[in-house]
């Protein structure tokens, strides 16, 4: 019998999902649990799993395509009987996430991550074609005559569009929107131009910039990071706060610290130290861990502190989240950082580990810099973003001497909290990193 | 006499492909040449689809009005004169290939008669009885269309083994004729003579005639076939032929492929039917390295572009459906692709009308087609018998069928037998095209009294709510 898999809500309160990329393809015999395609829900890319045993008939939308959820993901045909005809299944999703949207810093003086972002067409040769036609018989995409020619004429792949129409069907906005959204696969070079006779020698092709470039789709976490930033960017009104912490006492305590960690399988970095101090002047100033709701015109105080450490993967930046981290020891704080950062890594994250964050830290390891304006993550209201340690020469007293010196970058949103209030917070956290035992006072 | 001429783009056939194709070129500002070594308009204007169809047209008159004292219209002693009728036939051919001539030309087009043949993929030659032509081109477009195929001991010798062509322009009515060949030019064919008097057996190899359609669209039309005095040997193979006595007339040996039996007919005339061979030799294909399929048909893309990016090729030569609509078609594509435009083959059905009595035509996929495809089909069936307007034409008998996605209501296809449903398809075609779903055209007003409105009626039954049937 036939089946159609709908797309699940993956995660609570998911409209819809972008296909991040098929892991089979239609033809192919697939077995239950099988992965069929990896979903990027607004938080992390989920893989989800044949219900049946079967063969694909049909995938229901293209890489990069943004699904609804109850929409038809794929049709399968599988043994008569086995499954309820007509019913949307229950999510058969696992959700080994490879990463979610981040609020990392941008750093002043550090190299992009490389962008792993498929390639939607390549450079045309001189006699290739613009758009490849369709194979006969193929390219029965649901649309009007007019609109399959605009297609194109758009250089649209309308097979790839999403129809909003009656069933299905492909309008000429669908495709207008489609070709907004991931630009033209190519123009269409006249005919007359590029037919030259068979014998003729192949002419190099005319060198314009324009076919040198690549266009790389906006797809799966970089299309989550791009809807992120830009919100954050268009909604908070960001200033940045820095200045520089005197780390001496804090690299003493740490490597005192060190073997004891150790020996309880952690290995202890500066980050749980600065995420304490981070914690404990939250805790004071409580306008700093809030969010702003947009729409009720309202400042939300969490009084919860839920700590978010954005990471770079692979596949771009996350922020892993340590619920409830005031709670926490240090050593506790060290173990969940080493282990959030591991998985993150190796996109091993659950979907509820990537989200609910009151506030976050960034720290660009050795690539910190030497300060950053970073964005905060929307819908927070502050962000920290840490730099590198190094030995700087400072003046105490009268002399000039060489401390380890560390510069710390804080990014408030002006319409929540002021100035003054925003220097305070990073004093606070100055105060607790150069004075490490400061923080044995606000232990419960 | 021997000339040079330089030119964009050169087509070769000056058929319902290569003609549309080259007004299209000269439209969009492309200088073309088109090369024909007979008539303007093909096979499908000279010797095809219109003249075949005024025959259709005279011959359903004259049945009409035999059996005209149903409606209480008495008419004695009709007579018949086919070489007064073969003459209207041709003055309506005339009259169609001089258009065509009148529109390349007065589009920009310029005419080279004589046989094209390429030398390389930038010139060819074309021989004609006043010498020898070359032309060089940047593009070119074989349109050389197709001709009647024969099978093996069955040579055309134009007088008793004879193809379409020249059954078109009999000079007397044949008292018996024997066509090899149940397709649809065979049934037209034979169907002309069967109504003006001659008796006519169509042997079929296959299990029944016009087995490219579902057997109950065909099943009207074999039993007026057989009505009206036709003979049908299904089953049955053509063996051999020889002259009958004095050189009068055929004896025709053909063998039941079930028992092996073997019969002999005696027939005025064989006509032959079996089907059309692509006219791709003789080209120069060599000289462009252009090779064919087994069947003499040139691949294409969905552009109409061969494997020699500036040669394209379109209709009958470049594959199935062998059809006039679909050569023009892929005329305008080409055309197109070679003006620069993002032009392609992408229609969603090419309509098959068969002008039998009565017609048949579908478009779209059959209901079979459509499971194989993978929809869970519904399909919703009128009888004309149940229209009013069919049956105040006298024309009660076929049927219209809508296949639609269960799922999606889409229109998958619409086969249809009855009165005027070459004219009919033309609906579903658009609906097939416009990707419409069975309430579009459920919802839409048909004019009552039409038959237009038992298309209407098979797609609402489709849905379960046809008005003038049981819904099934």
């Amino acid at each position: 019998m036939r089946y159609e898999f709908h797309l699940p809500a993956l995660a609570e309160g998911m409209m819809e999902g972008e296909i991040v990329s098929w892991l089979v393809g239609a033809g192919d015999d697939v077995r239950a649990d099988q992965p069929i395609v990896e979903v990027m829900t607004d938080k992390a890319t989920v893989v989800v799993q044949s219900p049946y045993d079967g063969k694909v008939l049909e995938l229901g939308a293209a890489d990069g395509d943004i699904a609804d959820v109850g929409s038809v993901l794929w049709v399968m045909e599988i043994q008569d009987g086995i499954a309820p005809a007509a019913t949307a299944p229950t999510a058969a999703a696992k959700a080994p996430p490879t990463a979610a949207p981040a609020a990392p810093t941008q750093p002043a003086a550090a190299a992009a991550a490389p962008a792993t972002a498929e390639v939607a067409a390549a450079p045309p040769a001189a006699a290739a074609r613009a758009t490849p036609p369709a194979p006969r018989g193929a390219g029965k995409a649901l649309a009007t005559p007019a609109t399959r020619r605009l297609a194109r004429e758009l250089g649209v792949d309308i097979g790839s569009v999403r129809g909003t129409g009656p069933a299905g069907r492909v309008t000429a906005d669908d495709l207008r929107k489609h070709g907004q959204a991931v630009g033209p696969v190519a123009a269409p070079a006249p005919s007359v131009e590029r037919a030259a006779p068979a014998y003729a020698p192949a002419r190099r092709a005319a060198a314009s910039d324009a076919e040198v470039e690549e266009r790389v789709k906006l797809r799966g976490l970089r299309r989550a990071i791009y809807e992120s930033m830009a919100r954050s960017k268009s909604t908070a009104a960001h200033f940045t706060y820095v200045d520089e912490v005197d780390c001496e006492l804090l690299v003493a305590a740490r490597n005192r610290l060190k073997p004891a960690a150790a020996e309880r399988g952690v290995k202890l970095s500066y980050l749980p130290f600065i995420a304490k101090a981070t914690l404990l002047a939250l805790a004071r100033f409580e306008k700093v861990n809030a969010s702003m709701d947009d729409a009720a015109q309202e400042i939300v105080l969490k009084r919860y502190f839920h700590l978010g450490i954005a990471a770079a993967t692979d596949s771009g930046l996350t922020v892993p989240v340590i619920k409830h981290a005031d709670q926490l020891s240090l050593l506790d704080l060290a173990g969940h950082i080493q282990d959030l950062g591991q998985r993150a890594r190796t996109n091993l994250l659950k979907p509820a580990e990537l989200r609910g964050s009151t506030f976050t830290i960034s720290s660009l390891g050795r690539l910190g810099g030497l300060f950053a304006t970073p964005i905060i993550n929307h819908p927070e209201v502050a962000i920290l973003g840490i730099h590198e340690m190094q030995k700087r020469a400072v003046v105490r007293g009268d002399d000039i001497v060489a401390r380890t010196m560390m510069n710390i970058s804080l990014s408030f949103d002006h319409r929540v909290i002021d100035g003054h209030e925003g220097a305070a917070f990073c004093q606070a956290i100055k105060a607790y990193l150069e004075q490490p035992d400061l923080m044995m006072l606000e232990m419960a | 006499m021997s000339a040079t001429v330089r030119t964009n783009t050169v087509v070769i056939g000056a058929g319902p492909g290569g003609y549309p194709c080259a007004i299209r070129l000269a439209q969009l500002g492309v200088d073309v040449v088109v090369v024909e070594k007979a008539e303007l308009g093909g096979v499908c204007l000279n010797v095809g689809c219109i003249p075949s169809k005024a025959l259709i047209s005279a011959s359903k008159l004259v049945e009409q009005v035999q059996h005209a004292s149903t409606m209480g219209i008495h008419v004695d002693n009709v007579r018949v004169d086919l070489r007064e009728m073969i003459d209207w036939k041709s003055t309506i051919v005339n009259k169609l290939t001089s258009g065509v001539g009148s529109l390349i030309k007065g589009n920009g087009g310029r005419v080279v008669r004589g046989t094209a043949r390429f030398t390389s993929a930038s010139t060819l030659v074309v021989d004609s009885a006043d010498g020898q032509t070359t032309i060089t081109f940047d593009h070119a477009v074989i349109a050389t269309g197709s001709r009647p195929s024969a099978i093996p001991g069955f040579a055309f010798d134009g007088v008793h083994v004879v193809g379409s062509t020249e059954a078109l322009a009999f000079d007397t009515l044949p008292a018996s004729m024997a066509v090899i060949g149940g397709g649809y030019i065979g049934m037209e064919m034979g169907g002309v003579y069967q109504r003006l008097g001659t008796d006519v057996t169509v042997v079929e190899y296959a299990d029944r005639i016009l087995p490219g359609f579902a057997a109950d669209l065909v099943r009207p039309v074999a039993k007026r076939f057989k009505r009206g005095g036709g003979t049908v040997l299904a089953k049955t193979r053509a063996v051999s032929w020889k002259p009958g006595p004095g050189g009068r007339g055929c004896e025709l040996t053909v063998e039941d492929r079930a028992s092996g039996e073997t019969r002999t007919l005696e027939v005025d005339v064989i006509l032959m039917t079996v089907g059309r061979t692509p006219t791709s030799q003789g080209l120069g294909l060599e000289a462009l390295g252009l090779a064919t399929d087994a069947r003499g048909f040139i691949e294409v893309d969905g552009e109409q572009r061969t494997a020699v990016a500036n040669i394209f090729a379109i209709g009958d030569v470049a594959g199935e459906p062998m059809l006039a609509h679909k050569a023009t078609k892929e005329g305008e594509v080409a055309a197109e692709v070679i003006a620069g435009k993002p032009a392609a083959f992408d229609s969603v059905g090419v309509p098959a009308v068969v002008f039998t009595d009565p017609e048949i035509a579908s478009v779209g996929l059959s209901e079979q087609a459509a499971k194989d495809a993978g929809h869970r089909v519904r399909v919703g069936k009128f009888s004309f018998g149940a229209n009013g307007r069919a049956l105040s034409l006298n024309e009660g008998e076929g049927f219209v069928r809508a296949i639609i996605d269960a799922d999606t209501q889409v229109v998958l296809g619409v086969e249809a037998v009855g009165p005027e449903v070459s004219n009919l398809i033309a609906e579903a075609g658009l609906a097939l095209e416009m990707g419409a779903v069975a309430d579009d055209i459920g919802l839409t007003i048909h004019a009552h009294p039409t038959l237009s409105e038992a298309i209407m009626e098979a797609t609402n039954a489709a849905l379960g709510h046809a008005i003038h049937a049981m819904n099934r």
